[in-house]
């Protein structure tokens, strides 16, 4: 409780000193030196704006008078050691920050992405006093690295569209709580924003509309700004379910195609739709998809889906029958195996890894292959089940990390509970640990970390920012601060709530509509909403 | 033609801007080319008979409306109220056709009036606060609904927002600050804005529960005043604090407020409250333990039964009637009035039980019509769910009856309505729009239309899921921030997303 008081830095640093002076900030000017980085001018510009406009006062001070001071700050003075600035898994994303009692902040990385990070830091640490800006409790030295390589949300831009002001806002608060991953699940059976230059018609078709789409410019945008904020775009292209919104252009190499009424067998939701894994043709589009998008999209990881696969789609398909009737030793499972095998080595031939739903290790006869990463989301036992068998996890339990749960039912005539009630509290996210249950250190070494997921059934533009903040703030400091401190003591809700009031005030300041978690009062009051 | 009255000025003014600036296409209608018109609208012609602009409980609201193929269209309406809600309906006839715009399946005729007189949105502005932009916007919504209502619980135990002329001390010291008040002048623009839509705004000052923020400028008023750490024996939230009921000058401060606030707010009704009164705040409180040693024949009940009968006499005298939460009438042995309505919240049994016992109810049960419900709890050390999980989705809300259990027909007349419910302890300006829209959309249709249609059968969420659709978006157009409730693949294929 002490350090939150202290410093209201979210997520927490690996290790936070602070003293006892109090320090004025003259002008937030930020010296690069010598670097010819872009990102790193963007990133110094960036937060020289953030610190400028800002003027925070956490809740709890709003009765705050004039703090004495000690001491003034002359700006933060920036060095980077690395030019490289490949983004991915391994990034060193550690930085040092100190901030004196007087004189010049400085800020030590190894990459540009561990400056942003500290960055980040710095611009919490500055709040508002009386119509100047203070750090308080200098020195600050501030020591830090992530947990977990792999802090991401998944953004479903299928169900329900999303115009770029939203990514590009929701990518401004990811960066506002260290996230690194955003993982666009652009397409689903509902609709097919993105431009293929391959294949034109699976936008024409396929998109809700000439304004709700996403072009090549976008895309590339988006990749341009993430990498700015040291944010990772993993698109996802799943196959071979979830695809009916192919069928609008290509319905020869779909099976069961929008099953009304009961589409229920086959599928989790309407409208049905796999494609047809007994025809080469299949494999050979979604070969060519592959291989248009591993060229648009520059992360290394490529997610190629797998979940929620239906047998009955196939196995009731005339077309299957007669081809396993042509071919007795084949199987539905032998032909998801071969379409499984055919993809996969084709991400491989791109140089890319593949990212797969736990369901193509788990639920299918196919072995994916061991640089695979599977993200899990069925079961939280699914986790020590991977890394158990030798592949690394990213962690998405439904019961968590579904962002999207907890608003009930969605089909028309229904009125009850959705499969994924109820709504995931903040706590109850800051409670879930990825580790849990994984003894073996090698194994959690292979836990590289997590991702809250937005699918958006009930969620578009109107509601983005409420339903993924500040929830996504409890994983992403689970995922950059761990679990438990120096001490080895879980950090509780409790403990931190004061902290995550913070940064929701911070983030609505800059201009994230955050939901509120309690009442103005609780935030101003810390304990007092507490349940005995 | 007829009167004409500020009232109806304004909202033909308002119509016609809503008219000439929404391009509104449905979304099934996603690939209509230009129709084919066959005659060309030449105007509205609205006729009101009476000349008042007078806006109280069980005021007229039919109108009707005729739109030819071709010519001038008329509206008729007795009174304001009537006239501006067919101007709802007529702005929802009008839809994009190519640049233009067109009336689809001309003629129609419409003749309305609405099933239940009270349609409402409880509006609670003290847990956290709303500028007077998002409550104006909200009235702007309701009125998209032909909602009438708008009960605006504006203090509690949180927070005192709005200015009090008699006890100034309550704002200032309760307030969570001077950026998060209501002055005189905004409520009065908050009426005004209102009435200009034909909603009536009924405030609730809660008494004598839920008023820790009283305790801020009154603490010696005061009883169980913020007790901590352990809250849970005292109130439903924390902080907790009710008045000292028995103290007079608690008494004396309550007349107060009631009759400045029933000056300021035009309504003739006027809620005072009275639920989740706990009892072991006043057991365990010295002075009141004091005070029932010194009169041996009184007890807690007997004290709130005094200071419910000192209250509602109080409000009487202004000429006003009472709204109340159901507990003054099932839980107290205090009478109330019987022109007092019960706002009932606990049990949908409730509703029966209090238009048995003769009294006007509003039906708010908190598993149908709570939509504040189902964001778990939000006690910072807490991973539960909250008390009245789950989410109330649109079309739980569109089932529930208010007349169910309620067989006799005088009794079916004395359930005036229903009211959804926005409790804010997790929302605020930057989410009240989706958490209100467009579940109340769901409220607002059984309680204008009624749960049948004319052949007596009742109407099934399947059915009505486009039209819904259809209203979310064009309020999406007008700028409501209403939810998605589907994918937009399901809005534009009626009958595809059903179970």
């Amino acid at each position: 409780m002490a350090s939150a008081a202290l410093a209201s830095i979210w997520p927490l640093p690996l290790v936070l000193e602070t003293g006892t002076s109090n320090t004025t900030v003259l002008g937030g000017s930020i010296d690069i030196g010598y670097s010819t980085s872009s990102i790193l001018a963007n990133a110094a510009n960036r937060y020289i704006n953030i610190i400028n406009s800002e003027l925070f006062t956490s809740p709890v001070d709003y009765k705050q008078g004039d703090v004495p001071i000690n001491g003034q700050l002359i700006g933060l003075n920036v060095v980077v050691s690395s030019t490289d600035e490949t983004l991915g898994l391994t990034t060193d994303e550690s930085y040092t920050l100190d901030v004196p009692t007087n004189g010049q902040a400085i800020l030590n990385a190894n990459t540009v992405f561990g400056a942003i990070r500290g960055l980040e830091t710095y611009s919490q640490l500055i709040t508002a006093n009386c119509n100047r800006r203070i750090v308080k409790n200098t020195p600050v030295h501030v020591v830090d690295k992530p947990a977990f390589p792999h802090r991401g949300i998944l953004l479903d831009t299928a169900r329900n569209y999303y115009p770029l002001k939203d990514i590009f806002r929701t990518l401004d608060a990811m960066s506002y709580n260290k996230l690194n991953v955003f993982h666009w699940h652009v397409v689903d059976s509902q609709s097919w924003p993105i431009q293929s230059n391959e294949f034109p018609e699976l936008q024409k078709n396929g998109a809700y509309g000439p304004k709700m789409q996403y072009s090549y410019a976008d895309v590339k945008s988006v990749i341009a700004y993430a990498k700015d904020r040291g944010i990772r775009v993993i698109p996802e292209f799943d196959v071979p379910g979830h695809t009916y919104v192919v069928g609008e252009s290509f319905p020869e190499l779909m099976s069961c195609m929008n099953k009304q009424p009961n589409w229920n067998n086959y599928a989790a939701e309407p409208p049905s739709g796999q494609l047809n894994i007994a025809k080469p043709e299949a494999a050979n589009f979604t070969n060519m998809l592959v291989d248009e998008y591993t060229d648009l999209f520059t992360d290394n990881v490529f997610h190629l889906g797998g979940d929620e696969v239906n047998r009955n789609c196939w196995s009731e398909d005339p077309d299957v029958q007669a081809y396993l009737a042509a071919h007795p030793g084949e199987t539905v499972e032998s032909l998801l195996v071969n379409f499984y095998t055919s993809v996969h080595n084709n991400l491989a031939s791109q140089g890319k890894t593949g990212m797969s739903w736990e369901e193509t290790l788990f639920h299918s006869q196919y072995t994916p292959p061991k640089d695979t990463i599977i993200q899990t989301w069925i079961d939280q036992e699914s986790i020590p089940n991977t890394v158990a068998k030798g592949y690394r996890s990213v962690a998405s339990p439904a019961s968590a990390y579904y962002l999207d749960c907890g608003h009930g039912a969605w089909l028309s005539n229904q009125d009850g509970n959705s499969w994924c009630d109820p709504f995931k509290t903040w706590m109850h996210i800051y409670n879930f640990d990825p580790l849990a249950n994984i003894t073996d250190p090698s194994q959690q070494q292979l836990v590289i970390g997590a991702e809250v997921a937005l699918w958006s059934e009930q969620t578009d533009s109107t509601v983005l920012d409420g339903r993924l903040w500040p929830r996504a703030s409890a994983m992403a400091e689970t995922a950059w601060s761990g679990k438990t401190d120096a001490n080895g003591h879980v950090r509780t809700t409790a403990e931190v709530a004061s902290r995550l009031h913070d940064q929701r005030f911070r983030m609505v300041g800059r201009g994230i509509r955050a939901e509120p978690m309690q009442p103005l009062w609780c935030a101003r009051n810390p304990g007092m909403c507490l349940l005995p | 033609d007829g009167s004409s009255t500020p009232v109806l000025r304004s909202a033909i003014q308002r119509y016609s801007d809503i008219i000439n600036r929404e391009h509104f296409t449905a979304p099934v209608n996603y690939k209509q080319g230009v129709l084919r018109t066959s005659g060309t609208f030449r105007g509205l012609k609205v006729a009101v008979s009476s000349a008042t602009d007078d806006l109280q409980f069980g005021v007229d609201e039919s109108y009707e409306l005729s739109i030819p193929v071709d010519g001038e269209a008329t509206l008729t309406a007795k009174t304001p109220y009537g006239a501006l809600h067919g101007l709802e309906t007529f702005s929802q006839l009008v839809s994009a056709n190519g640049q233009g715009r067109a009336i689809q399946n001309t003629p129609i005729h419409i003749r309305d009036a609405p099933a239940f007189p009270h349609r409402g949105i409880l509006f609670d502005t003290a847990r956290n606060y709303f500028p007077v932009r998002a409550i104006l916007r909200t009235l702007d919504a309701m009125s998209y609904n032909k909602m009438n209502v708008f009960h605006w619980h504006i203090v509690d135990s949180h927070s005192w927002p709005i200015q009090s002329k008699t006890h100034p001390e309550l704002q200032a010291k309760g307030s969570y600050g001077p950026e998060w008040q209501y002055s005189y002048q905004d409520v009065q623009r908050v009426i005004q804005h209102a009435k200009e839509r034909g909603i009536r705004v009924i405030p609730e000052f809660d008494v004598p529960g839920h008023t820790m923020a009283i305790g801020y400028s009154h603490p010696e008023l005061m009883s169980c005043m913020n007790v901590l750490p352990d809250w849970t024996p005292y109130a439903a939230d924390p902080g907790s604090g009710q008045l000292n009921i028995a103290k007079n000058e608690s008494i004396a401060l309550t007349k107060d407020i009631v009759g400045e606030y029933a000056q300021l707010f035009p309504d003739h009704f006027f809620h005072l409250g009275g639920d989740e009164v706990n009892r072991n705040c006043w057991k365990d409180d010295a002075y009141v333990q004091e005070y029932l040693k010194q009169h041996p024949r009184e007890d807690i009940e007997s004290l709130l039964a005094r200071f419910y009968s000192e209250v509602h006499g109080h409000l009487q005298k202004q000429g006003k009637a009472a709204f109340s939460w159901e507990e003054t009438l099932f839980h107290s042995t205090y009478t109330p009035p019987k022109d007092t309505v019960i706002q009932t919240w606990i049990d949908e049994t409730s509703i029966p039980k209090a238009v048995a016992r003769g009294y006007r109810s509003i039906a708010s049960p908190s598993n149908a019509y709570y939509l504040d419900c189902g964001e778990g709890g939000w006690y910072s050390n807490s991973d539960d769910d909250s008390w009245c999980d789950p989410f109330k989705t649109w079309m739980h809300i569109y089932n529930f009856d208010p007349l169910a259990n309620v067989t006799d027909v005088e009794q079916q007349k004395l359930v005036l309505g229903g009211e959804v419910c926005v409790w804010t302890p997790q929302t605020d300006e930057h989410r009240v729009d989706p958490k209100i829209w467009p579940r109340a959309c769901a409220l607002a249709e059984t309680a204008w239309s009624g749960k049948k249609d004319a052949n007596g059968r009742v109407r099934t969420t399947g059915e009505v899921a486009s039209r819904l659709h259809e209203q979310r978006f064009r309020m999406v157009g007008r700028g409501i921030n209403a939810e998605p409730m589907q994918p937009l693949w399901c809005a534009r294929n009626p009958g595809a997303c059903n179970l």
